[in-house]
């Protein structure tokens, strides 16, 4: 199995040669064979008889994750399509992408895309599974920016990706949990401990997680937006990715946690309401679209609203009809995707006002169009698969006996009524894309290009497409025991039979429902012209699109502002912040652990021969804040001096000479330095402040000061040990030989410090004498 | 101490720092005195030199405990690891720097070089420093040399900017630091770390708030080498005005120099207690946790509107520094090794990044975002290297970078108490990178390229890219590898 995943990958490499010779063979035909053989592969699974296979490879053993593939009916069924469609695909792309593009690229992302995709259905560890689950998304992104030329599609492209990848992470968060409550990795062995997770508090949470996970995938309501942008992707990537692979990633998971989470209200609440909402949305807005791409995937979304729905209700009858539709999908809107292509293709046209008649230019395609359009609708004909999933899915919507209805009585009424009411419009839709394109008048004069019928091979895997269509729904027994009967099992958890039959009677409740779609459908899509002005009121500020670019407009914007008035590159604005950090945080913790207690008990009282020391402390005091008031450098460096020389006079007040020397030649240094480069500096502008702004500087100024005072004061206070000065005063004669302590610490005690410190100014004074001397040397040359 | 005590140390350990210094000295003495001739290979003596430590330090692997000169120099698994990254990221900056063959702004590349290695001893010896002191001549070291680094684009005005910033910032960031090892000495009576440590377990760690004020300005000192907030607003201002080989520097060897010392410091002084008291460290960890966050969120969010690509990354990098906080705070078994992954891994990812604008600022003679326009067509080589650092700079599966978010995140929920809001925040500012990461992605995939011509990737810029690549791949798929070679 790891083969086939890993084929598409391995093969990427390989694409850049066979591109050397893309003028004579299209690149497509080398790699037609590999999904091919994949599909033929998967294929041999199919039976009465069919087990689950694992698979197990080594791959972080310190984290217990390793490369595990666990296929059960549900990946087999996934891997089918996926491999399946891929071929047709792939075949049709040979036709659609014309030798100039760059095919090279388009199917490295292409297959990439298909590795990861196999890897997300196979994949029964859950972190491998997220790996493969975010590559989907990068490779969904490049293909919708394959025509990069175009500005729709980078807005596509972001838009996809930040919404799945958002969602990607959201999944991330769920998974995580669920192995920090289960202890494993595996979602085998989760399920089995299925008591554990639910009765875990955290289970709401990773409920959510997942289904935002999920939901943002299959594109429900209210994510379903990224997938509309997405059909700026070239045709083949719609058909495969938006509509029959990748946005089905999200059932999937649905599905696949399905025997853990299924059977909570929460998830059968959350599940089907929003199902059906993007069930009823879906169909509604497809109505208003002009584009045959844009009704094809509004119609997508709605159609995995139903889809999605199905597996909230999460009965017996509600998951094979789930499990049916995925399958009948993929067969009709797979061969609807390339029919737009065809016709894009073939008259250089998308838009449903500028098409009409093209029944007469391609007979062909509009046969084949008529079978899935049908289908689609869910008309009750015996040879169209869509109408059995769909009566399945009413018949299902009836039957959620005491099951939901134990939660919200009115709901569960609902249900039945919401079903219908969206696929009334599906129908309407369906009409109006079958009739609107092929039928009516011929505009020919608006057409880029002359209409006509669409080379044989482009029309193979549509016809392919439709050929199951009606396959599967002239037997669907066929499908049934042998595919969707196991399937079906791994999502409910218990075997799962069911007949197919096309007739139950004609009091049969969903045919009379079907009935009644048919017939309501048919009058609206009739009179159409008269309601489009209903279509084009109602959602317009509704849009959740408009919520998405509010959102991502606004962060720009935060940031703009947050950039403009924090990061204003002003060092002043900086020193503030960290001030302002500190000073809130350690007042806030020295008010907590009442750190201003201030013990006096060391300190001398004041006497009447202190009066000179306080009078130079003042004069220092007044100084220092006088520096603030001069606008003048050279007179505040100068009055900074007062400062220093007040030091120093304490100094000789307490009766150290010596220091109050050196503080006498640093000060005076200083001062002199800062003297000769102030010199050469500009005068001293005066910023006119506003008086707020300087209000909030003094208080952080003086609150700073305030702060750093009373840490010196509390450092005073709390003494741990004994002053070292004790040590120094006791030992300088017996051990030193002299009375000056500082004098005997520098020589004696400390001699080979200062040595080498008088060693470093050595080397320094070297240096700087070299430094000169080459400026010297350079000036006489 | 007499000569015996002296040479009784097991000097050999210090190995890998005597090739560095002993490189640094004559690579200095080589500029001063030798040939032109000779000059030229300066560069390639540093990287055999750097290569030389890099072995010394892997005989070491699994190498007991030392410590020399009464603890000032101790060496243990996480001297060893740290040190490891340390080395790994100056050799590839090496490789960046040799990558260009002429350089018209910085003529002096001598300096450049011993510069970078003195400023790597710095960082070395902060790793394996278990003293105040030691630690704090490290640090200066490195300091010094970065100052200088910064500035050495001389006739580029926003170097000078960039360079004036950054030495006062880092000037008051080291009085911060300064103070709050005061305080810790005076309260402590030791600046040996075990002996602090062994104070602080008794009730002077807990009830003392002078030793708390010593811890919060201490950190405070410390948040400006790793650029977290409070100490973060140079980080743009530097990395846009330095050389990009520097920027570098700054935001990965740097700033994990930046996180050995905080382990090295909160870790082993703050978080020892007596059996059943609360310890320090337990009792501010909020602070801590506010500050990771207010780094993740403000770091994403300006990074949004960035235009140059230094200064996005250099937002970036103030996330994250953010997201390695997380472990910090989340203290249990896994924090060390969680910051160690995290740190490699970002060493690739970034350095690859840098490398590659380094290639485009040199070819388009600017740093606009617009570089990468269209640049899929331009250069596929250099779209899909940056598409690479770019998926792990932002945690995508598959690559280094996700791996060490996830051990972050994991580690963070399980640690007791779980961190939530931290997890939470995490995941937001990760969505909110989305957004400029991929951004640049649609730059270079779905843009007409806005310079002409097509790009090509030389030998010796290729060097660098590929080591950056692998490392960035093989971390992410293979990480055990790494893990392994941790524990």
């Amino acid at each position: 199995m790891i083969y086939a995943v890993f084929a598409p990958l391995v093969m990427t490499l390989l694409i850049p040669f066979f591109n050397k010779w893309k003028d004579k063979i299209h690149t497509g035909w080398f790699l037609l064979p590999i999904p091919l053989f994949i599909f033929l592969y998967f294929v041999q699974f199919i039976g009465e008889g069919f087990s689950p296979v694992a698979e197990s490879y080594q791959w972080i053993p310190s984290l217990n994750i390793s490369i595990d593939f666990y296929l059960d009916g549900l990946s087999l069924l996934f891997v089918l399509l996926i491999s399946g469609i891929g071929t047709l695909v792939l075949l049709y792309s040979i036709y659609y992408l014309h030798k100039s593009e760059r095919l090279g690229h388009f199917y490295i992302y292409l297959f990439i895309f298909m590795s990861s995709m196999l890897g997300v259905v196979l994949s029964d560890n859950v972190y491998v599974l997220y790996t493969f689950w975010e590559f989907t998304s990068i490779s969904s992104f490049l293909l919708i920016g394959f025509w990069h030329y175009r500005e729709r599609s980078r807005y596509g492209a972001l838009k996809s990706m930040l919404i799945t990848v958002f969602g990607g992470l959201s999944l991330f968060a769920g998974i995580v949990t669920l192995t920090y409550i289960t202890g494993t990795t595996s979602i085998q062995e989760m399920i089995n401990q299925k008591d554990i997770i639910i009765d875990s508090p955290l289970f709401p949470l990773i409920l959510i997680f997942i289904i935002l996970g999920a939901f943002t995938k299959s594109a429900q309501f209210p994510f379903h937006i990224w997938l509309p942008d997405a059909m700026e992707a070239p045709t083949p990537v719609s058909a495969y990715l938006h509509s029959a692979t990748m946005v089905k990633a999200g059932i999937f998971l649905i599905a696949r946690f399905s025997p853990i989470l299924a059977g909570e209200p929460m998830f059968f609440i959350i599940v089907s309401l929003f199902g059906i909402i993007t069930l009823c949305w879906g169909s509604y807005m497809a109505v208003r679209q002009t584009d045959l791409k844009g009704i094809l995937a509004f119609s997508t979304i709605s159609q995995l609203g139903m889809i999605m729905a199905m597996l909230g209700f999460g009965t017996k009858a509600a998951i094979f009809a789930a499990v049916f539709h995925i399958l009948n999908h993929a067969t009709f809107k797979g061969s609807l995707f390339m029919i737009a292509g065809i016709v894009d293709h073939e008259t250089g046209s998308r838009d449903i006002r500028k098409l009409g008649g093209l029944m007469t230019f391609m007979p062909i395609s509009a046969t084949l169009a008529l079978f899935g359009v049908f289908s689609m609708a869910g008309f009750p004909l015996p040879f169209l698969n869509g109408f059995y999933s769909k009566e399945m899915f009413f018949e299902a919507s009836l039957h959620l006996d005491g099951y939901g209805g134990q939660f919200i009585p009115f709901f569960q009424q609902a249900i039945p009524y919401l079903a219908v009411f969206g696929s009334i419009f599906t129908f309407v839709y369906s009409m109006y894309f079958f009739f609107g394109t092929f039928r009516g008048e011929a505009k020919m004069g608006e057409l880029p290009k002359k209409p006509h019928e669409a080379p044989i091979g482009m029309l193979i895997s549509p016809f392919i497409l439709v050929l199951g269509v009606i396959l599967i729904g002239l037997f669907p027994n066929l499908v049934n025991g042998t595919f969707i009967a196991h399937s079906a099992e791994a999502i409910y958890g218990s075997a799962v039979e069911k007949d197919i039959y096309f007739w139950h009677g004609l009091t049969y409740p969903p045919l009379i429902m079907s009935i009644i779609v048919v017939v309501l459908g048919t009058l609206l899509a009739l009179t159409r012209q008269k309601w489009a002005g209903i279509y084009t009121i109602f959602p317009r500020n509704l849009s959740f699109n408009e919520v998405y670019n509010y959102i991502v407009d606004k962060t720009e914007t935060a940031s703009t502002k947050i950039t403009n008035k924090y990061m204003t590159g002003s060092l002043r604005h900086y020193v503030l912040y960290i001030l302002i950090a500190i000073l809130v945080v350690s007042g806030v913790v020295f008010f907590l652990t009442n750190g201003f207690a201030i013990d006096t008990s060391g300190l001398s009282t004041l006497k009447l021969s202190d009066v000179p020391d306080i009078l130079v402390g003042l004069t220092m005091a007044i100084a220092a804040i006088g520096t603030i008031f001069t606008n003048n450098r050279l007179s505040a460096i100068i009055i900074l001096g007062v400062v220093g020389y007040g030091l120093a006079i304490l100094f000789v007040i307490y009766r150290a000479p010596d220091l109050a020397l050196t503080q006498l030649i640093v000060e005076t240094v200083t001062v002199a330095i800062f003297l000769l480069c102030f010199y050469h500096l500009p005068d001293l502008k005066k910023i006119k402040e506003k008086p707020s702004i300087t209000l909030t500087n003094s208080i952080i100024s003086i609150g700073f000061g305030a702060l750093m005072t009373i840490i010196a004061i509390s450092a005073h206070s709390s003494k741990w040990f004994e002053p070292i000065s004790n040590y120094f005063l006791e030992t300088s004669k017996p051990l030193g030989g002299g009375y000056n302590v500082v004098n005997v610490i520098l020589v004696d005690m400390r001699g080979l410090d200062t040595l080498f410190e008088i060693t470093v100014l050595g080397i320094a004074a070297l240096a700087i004498y070299g430094m000169i001397k080459l400026r010297r040397d350079k000036e006489a040359k | 101490m007499d000569l015996k005590t002296l040479l009784s140390f097991e000097w050999g350990m210090m190995a890998p720092e005597f090739t560095i210094l002993i490189v640094a000295v004559i690579l200095s003495l080589i500029d001063l005195f030798g040939k032109d001739s000779i000059k030229k290979y300066i560069p390639s003596f540093a990287v055999a030199g750097i290569g030389l430590a890099l072995i010394f330090l892997l005989f070491q692997y699994g190498h007991e405990e030392v410590s020399i000169l009464y603890d000032t120099y101790i060496f243990d698994s996480f001297a060893f690891s740290f040190k490891f990254i340390l080395l790994i990221g100056t050799l590839l900056i090496f490789f960046m720097v040799l990558s260009k063959q002429k350089d018209e702004e910085i003529t002096d590349r001598g300096e450049y070089v011993y510069l970078l290695l003195s400023a790597l001893l710095g960082t070395m010896m902060m790793a394996s420093s278990g003293d105040l002191i030691t630690l704090f001549v490290g640090l200066e070291l490195l300091s010094l040399s970065s100052y200088i680094m910064v500035a050495m684009r001389k006739r580029n005005k926003r170097a000078n900017e960039g360079a004036m910033k950054y030495i006062i910032n880092g000037g008051i960031a080291t009085a911060f630091t300064l103070f709050g090892m005061s305080y810790i000495y005076g309260i402590s009576g030791t600046t040996k770390l075990v002996d602090i440590s062994r104070e602080m377990s008794s009730a002077l760690g807990t009830t003392e708030p002078i030793a708390t004020v010593g811890f919060i300005i201490l950190f405070v000192g410390l948040a400006f080498k790793i650029s977290s907030v409070p100490f973060h607003m140079w980080t743009p201002d530097v990395y846009e005005g330095a050389a990009t080989p520097v920027s570098a520097f700054l935001s990965v060897v740097s700033k994990a120099a930046g996180f050995v010392i905080i382990i090295r410091l909160f870790v082993t002084i703050f978080n020892t207690g007596v059996e059943g008291n609360e310890t320090l460290y337990s009792s501010m960890i909020g602070f801590v946790a506010i500050l990771a966050i207010l780094s993740m969120l403000i770091g994403n969010i300006i990074a949004l509107r960035q235009r140059n690509m230094k200064r996005l990354i250099a937002y970036s990098s103030i996330g994250h520094a953010g997201y390695i906080l997380i472990p910090i705070v989340s203290l249990s078994a896994m924090t060390l090794e969680n910051v160690w992954f995290y740190l490699l891994a970002y060493s690739f990812m970034t350095i690859g990044a840098f490398m590659v604008i380094y290639i485009l600022e040199q070819s388009e003679k600017s740093e606009d975002i617009s570089i990468f326009t269209g640049l899929f067509q331009r250069s596929p080589v250099l779209a899909i290297s940056m598409t690479i650092f770019l998926l792990s700079l932002a945690g995508i599966p598959g690559t280094a970078g996700f791996i060490g978010k996830f051990n972050i995140f994991v580690g963070a929920i399980s640690a007791d108490p779980a961190q939530y809001i931290l997890v939470g925040v995490m995941a937001v500012a990760t969505v909110i990178s989305y957004l400029y990461y991929f951004n640049i992605l649609i730059q270079m995939f779905i843009r007409q390229p806005e310079f002409e011509g097509r790009r090509t990737v030389n030998k010796m810029q290729a060097v660098p890219l590929i080591a950056c690549i692998t490392g960035t791949i093989v971390l992410g798929i293979f990480p055990f590898i790494a893990l392994n070679f941790f524990s």
